[in-house]
């Protein structure tokens, strides 16, 4: 027989309303994944409402009207710059990402001088809630195996993660992606290489115990690179 | 679309929307869920979004914008991945115009492997939106009857769908 939540869940998705999470198991999945793909089979379902669409355009509108004059790019930019989107977030202000860095240096034993050669971000909490805690590093390899830059978490609540990359002479926006040790994949947030070095650092919900591995991904979906957590 | 590139942000949003809607509908099954994984799609991908990039480069991105936001979705809500946006098909599917969904020919795949009653009772309750009573009227079964019969008949597909994938 079916558990109750199980159950519950089921007539929610037959009825097109939001599933109650609970701690499913991998049966469970299998049951609620065949649910989910007879209830979008239903004749005349799947498009979204125009109302919703014009809804969508709006708010991406206002959030890009805070946009900077002279950036190279419309809206968008802001507009994720503004967004508190849940998982992914744009790349933080680089005095922030520079303060980040300056911590993820002394965390793994850095000299003072190399973080005193770095900007000094007052407004950034992750230098000191980062100093003194558990630290979990990986390096991260081009697809050949040529190390291109570092991974640490940082043990907090909530947690970081602090990336550098160093990757060639690549122009592009990538995407950070934790691999769980329960299989799952968690976005993290995204950086803009410049000439193939970029950073990041972000708050991230995540028990850096049940990390597994980290990989970066490319706007065209192909790995740059990736890291094992030993 | 190789080589193509949008003019604004705003051409990029309404020509991928309904897109990346259908894609997540597909993947989740309800609209509420469906419209909130759209929006933090594009909330994430269009910031970093560069728009000289060609318009499959764009599709590219979101696809695996959208993979990493339903792995998320999924992993708040039951602690493990119900359902995966698999790269190769998600970019296939996106670059399909006019944009539409493989849905209702996934749900058929799934219910010809079933017998007659299992697959009568899941078109009943997910195709054709009977409730439970109603189900049980059209198959001349008690309610209680109904129900045991709807989850033998997942419990079976999900069987069955996990076979033809091995």
């Amino acid at each position: 027989m079916i558990g109750n939540r199980l159950g519950a869940a089921i007539e929610a998705i037959v009825d097109g309303r939001r599933p109650k999470g609970f701690d499913a198991s991998p049966d469970d999945a299998k049951v609620l994944r065949i649910a989910i793909a007879l209830r979008a089979g239903r004749a005349g379902e799947g498009g979204p409402d125009e109302e919703f669409m014009d809804g969508l355009h709006r708010q991406l509108a206002e959030q890009a009207g805070d946009r900077r004059p002279g950036d190279d790019q419309t809206g968008p930019r802001q507009l994720a710059r503004a967004s508190t989107a849940r998982g992914l977030r744009p790349s933080r202000p680089r005095r922030a990402l520079l303060g980040a860095a300056a911590a993820a240096a002394a965390l793994v034993g850095g000299t003072v001088a190399a973080t005193n050669a770095l900007e000094q971000s007052a407004s950034s909490t992750a230098p000191q809630a980062a100093i003194g805690a558990s630290v979990r590093f990986a390096s991260l390899h081009a697809v050949g195996g040529r190390p291109v830059g570092q991974v640490y978490v940082h043990q907090g609540d909530p947690s970081w993660i602090f990336m550098t990359v160093h990757a060639g002479a690549t122009t592009s926006t990538v995407m950070c992606q934790l691999q769980l040790a329960n299989g799952t994949t968690m976005p993290v947030g995204t950086a803009q290489l410049h000439d193939g070095n970029g950073q990041l650092a972000q708050s991230v919900r995540v028990d850096p115990g049940q990390l597994r591995g980290a990989k970066l991904v490319t706007p065209t979906g192909s790995t740059l690179a990736s890291a094992t957590f030993s | 679309v190789e080589g193509e590139i949008y003019a604004d942000w705003e051409s990029a949003y309404r020509d991928n929307v309904t897109r990346v809607y259908r894609l997540m509908f597909s993947r989740v099954g309800n609209r509420p869920d469906a419209e909130d994984l759209t929006s933090e799609v594009f909330r994430a991908a269009l910031g970093p979004l560069r728009l000289n990039s060609s318009k499959g480069e764009v599709r590219a991105y979101l696809v695996a914008t959208a993979q990493t936001v339903l792995a998320a979705h999924w992993r708040r809500r039951f602690g493990l991945e119900v359902t995966a946006i698999d790269p190769d098909i998600g970019a296939r599917s996106i670059d399909e115009a006019p944009p539409l969904s493989d849905a209702p020919e996934r749900a058929a795949g799934i219910l010809e492997g079933l017998p007659d009653r299992y697959r009568r009772v899941l078109e009943l309750r997910f195709l054709e939106a009977c409730s439970i009573k109603e189900t049980a009227s059209v198959m001349d079964v008690s309610v209680s009857n109904a129900k045991v019969l709807q989850h033998r008949a997942l419990r079976m597909a999900a069987s069955v769908a996990e076979e033809q994938s091995t």
